[in-house]
């Protein structure tokens, strides 16, 4: 069977083409700028890479030009190959704990949860629109970031502020990057051969949230009502005393809305060294000696670490922790100085096999009371596998009727 | 040798005026409500409580009521035999890593400072006047309540936030409570009888704080710019996501201001429960309230996660983890049941010793963890007043 994984941004559609007989990617793509000057494909098919300038004026236009690509390379002789559409959704509110086949509702619903998400469930919404246009009969499957974090307690999801804002305003921890920090979950089962085991689920990249794990369940996570609390991040700040938002704003004459701004995109790595947001970027000054580099880089392997701590001791002592995401997966001198800071919990580490990347390696040694594993994450494919799953459950009950 | 203690607030000054060096303290008192109508005080004296009251214009009225009640209990004699005031302030900024002798420089230096502190300053400043007045002659020493925290190594003071905040407007980790965590160092120091201690400092009460001293000096704290950083507290929130600020603003239509006030006033313990104090909190907890139980554990996981936290900055070798304050030196419950959720780390309560140490039992202080325990933890009550007497007696032998 085939089936699609959607990522619709505002001005932006990624997708991916599964067979999910071997869980491959058949193809896969990226429309840019839609609805702006100078909008353009790529496409990546047979290890080539087709890109295209072409006016793209809304995203049913892209969902249009993308259909036709995949009858005019012969990836499909008919729409009616694809047996499934899944969409990645940034929030899912408080009501949906797991991925749904969408139908008015849940398009309703997820329209009314850009409160949350302002930036980005309205543009989730234009890209169902879009394939409802194009495809009126797609099966077609929401798969939210917030809905592995629905499983935590209400000790670690409230926050400790007035209850009406909760009551009233909705106010908690919702988290962020789910799908990823489920995927790593399912592949530890998968190489543990087992589900009872305590996973720090490291997604660190330009976003970046921890999760705590426990029987597939996530117990914590680092990110809260929005996306701008917990570790520093590339432009975010993460966790700061939240006083500094009205002390700044007398200081600068800026509202509200303009210092969370700054904190959303002129923070975080960015901030601190007033170089870069990109991690890489930041090592490299390092080695150049670059004092404000370096801070940027200790204040932000710190931050990994405090959640790590945390959350190991919430875990009552955690099996194992995953880096994953772009620099969890990539970035050799973040992971090793993240974890010689934890040896005092007993992690050590191969430097060898920390000098490897793009794979899934175990990095820890066999003496280390936490193992360690860095785990490239695929939130595309977890998006195709609840879809399938959904797709087939839906088949399954129609024939039985 | 006597040296008074002065704490002045917007509407509040409490003194204690010490015997020193013997470190004894001869009378105590708090005048409450100065600017009000109703302004009032409570002078201990010989273990006696003696009340008054009587409209107190200002700081300077309250401070003439303080000398009243030395004279009139004959704590002093004459006024000459004070030979110090230590006065606690708020915030010493980035200039002050030490208390420091009173001069027009250091009172210019509070006032510039008021911006980090603006509803402390004022009252901090009318104190310090209002008893210069009175005692022109007398050594005066500031104690700075950031001090102690002045240690705190470049990347666990700044945030990552825009450089500038720092550079232009000073936003950066200032920590509170110093003085506490002060003394507690200084009386961990001789308990342990070693200089370069490694210390977790609970310092948790209505207002709460946890100290990573390395060294004998402040690594980390929890508290930040502001007091309302880092734990849960009896009213104050400790850190949330930033961003609840702009959208609570946005769905109640209130201002920043207010928004922030409710986190400093609203929150915290009371916020969830409905109770500020903790012993109110554990008392509707064990009948059966919900909320209660959910606040508890709300409190008790924060201050366990800044504890990991902790260990970790410390690269496990911690001497040993020190309760103090309200909660600290008598919520024994509290210390247990943060206690067992630390336990990954090998620590391990005695719960029978805990129960038995609180301020209002016959054992102040002392060991509650197991000899098998990995860091030791211990009781300790706090004497920020002591500590104020303490620098300042430093300051004033030495000029």
């Amino acid at each position: 069977m085939k089936i699609m994984s959607i990522n619709t941004g505002s001005s932006s559609l990624k997708f991916s083409l599964f067979d999910m007989e071997d869980e491959k990617v058949i193809i896969s793509g990226n429309f840019e700028r839609i609805g702006i000057d100078d909008s353009l494909y790529t496409i990546k098919y047979n290890g080539e890479i087709i890109s295209e300038k072409i006016e793209i004026l809304n995203h049913t236009d892209a969902v249009k030009i993308m259909f036709d690509k995949l009858i005019s390379l012969s990836v499909i002789k008919s729409l009616d190959e694809i047996d499934g559409v899944g969409h990645r959704i940034v929030h899912g509110g408080s009501k949906y704990a797991e991925s749904v086949y969408i139908t008015d509702e849940v398009i309703d619903d997820i329209y009314n949860f850009r409160t949350f998400a302002p930036l980005h469930n309205p543009s989730h919404v234009m890209g169902i629109k879009a394939f409802l246009e194009a495809a009126p009969n797609m099966a077609m499957v929401a798969v939210f970031d917030t809905a592995f974090h629905q499983n935590m307690d209400k000790v670690n999801y409230l926050y400790p502020v007035p209850y009406s804002w909760y009551t009233e305003y909705n106010v908690r921890k919702y988290g962020a990057h789910g799908t990823s920090h489920r995927y790593i979950a399912e592949y530890v089962k998968g190489m543990l051969h087992k589900d009872n085991f305590k996973l720090i689920s490291c997604h660190i990249g330009n976003g970046g949230s921890i999760c705590a794990i426990e029987n597939m369940q996530c117990v914590d996570t680092s990110m809260g009502f929005t996306p701008l609390a917990g570790i520093m991040m590339g432009t975010r700040s993460g966790d700061i005393d939240s006083s500094i938002i009205p002390y700044v704003m007398e200081k600068e004459g800026k509202n509200a809305s303009e210092i969370i701004e700054d904190l959303n995109k002129k923070s975080g790595l960015f901030g601190l060294s007033e170089y870069s947001s990109d991690m890489r970027d930041i090592v490299k000054k390092c080695d150049e000696g670059d004092e404000k580099a370096i801070l940027a880089k200790n204040k932000f392997v710190r931050r990994v670490v405090d959640y790590i701590a945390q959350y190991h001791v919430l875990l009552n002592g955690a099996d194992v922790i995953v880096f994953t995401a772009g620099i969890g997966e990539n970035n050799i001198p973040i992971r090793r100085e993240i974890c010689e800071k934890l040896s005092c919990l007993g992690v050590s580490i191969d430097l060898d096999k920390n000098n490897i990347c793009g794979d899934v390696v175990k990095i820890s040694n066999h003496d280390s009371k936490i193992d360690v594993f860095v785990i490239p994450t695929n939130e595309e494919l977890m998006i195709a596998r609840d879809t399938l799953k959904i797709v087939k459950n839906r088949l399954d009950a129609n024939n039985v009727f | 040798m006597k040296f008074l203690c002065v704490n002045a607030g917007s509407s509040s000054l409490k003194f204690q005026l010490f015997d020193m060096p013997a470190e004894k303290v001869i009378i105590s008192g708090n005048i409450e409500k100065i600017g009000l109508k109703d302004s009032f005080w409570t002078t201990k004296f010989n273990g006696e409580k003696i009340k008054g009251a009587k409209y107190l214009k200002d700081h300077r009225a309250a401070v003439k009521v303080l000398i009243d009640e030395l004279l009139k209990h004959k704590a002093v004699t004459s006024l000459d035999e004070i030979k110090g005031v230590g006065h606690r302030v708020l915030h010493g900024g980035e200039k002050y890593s030490d208390s420091v002798l009173i001069d027009d420089k250091v009172i210019q230096s509070i006032k510039d400072l008021t911006k980090l502190g603006p509803l402390h300053h004022p009252g901090n400043l009318a104190g310090i006047e209002a008893l210069k007045e009175v005692l022109p002659d007398v050594a005066m020493v500031a104690v700075y309540d950031t001090a102690f925290h002045q240690t705190m190594p470049r990347e666990n003071y700044m945030y990552p936030v825009p450089n500038e905040w720092y550079e232009k407007f000073g936003v950066r980790k200032y920590g509170f409570h110093g003085t506490s965590h002060k003394f507690i160092t200084t009386t961990m120091k001789e308990k342990l009888g070693k200089e370069d201690v490694n210390l977790i400092i609970c310092h948790i009460g209505s207002g709460a704080s946890i100290s990573a001293v390395k060294n004998g000096k402040c690594f980390d704290t929890t508290m930040g710019l502001t007091p309302l950083d880092g734990l849960m507290m009896g009213t104050r929130s400790g850190s949330i996501d930033p961003s609840i600020i702009e959208y609570v603003c946005k769905e109640s239509g209130k201002s920043v201001e207010e928004i922030t006030n409710d986190l400093n006033k609203q929150s915290g313990l009371l916020g969830i429960s409905g109770y500020s104090d903790c012993r109110d909190v554990e008392e509707a907890c064990a009948r059966g309230e919900e909320k209660a139980n959910l606040a508890l554990k709300m409190y008790h996981d924060r201050v366990a996660k800044y504890i990991a936290d902790y260990y970790i900055e410390l690269e496990g070798n911690v001497d040993a983890i020190v309760f103090t304050a309200g909660v600290g030196e008598n919520g024994f419950e509290a210390r247990e049941a943060i206690l067992s959720r630390v336990a990954p780390l090998g620590i391990k309560v005695d719960k029978d010793v805990n129960s038995s140490i609180a301020g209002f039992k016959d054992i102040h202080e002392g060991i509650i963890t197991t000899k098998d325990s990995s860091i030791a933890a211990w009781v300790v009550p706090t004497n920020e007043e002591l500590m104020i007497i303490r620098d300042t007696y430093d300051i004033v032998t030495k000029m």
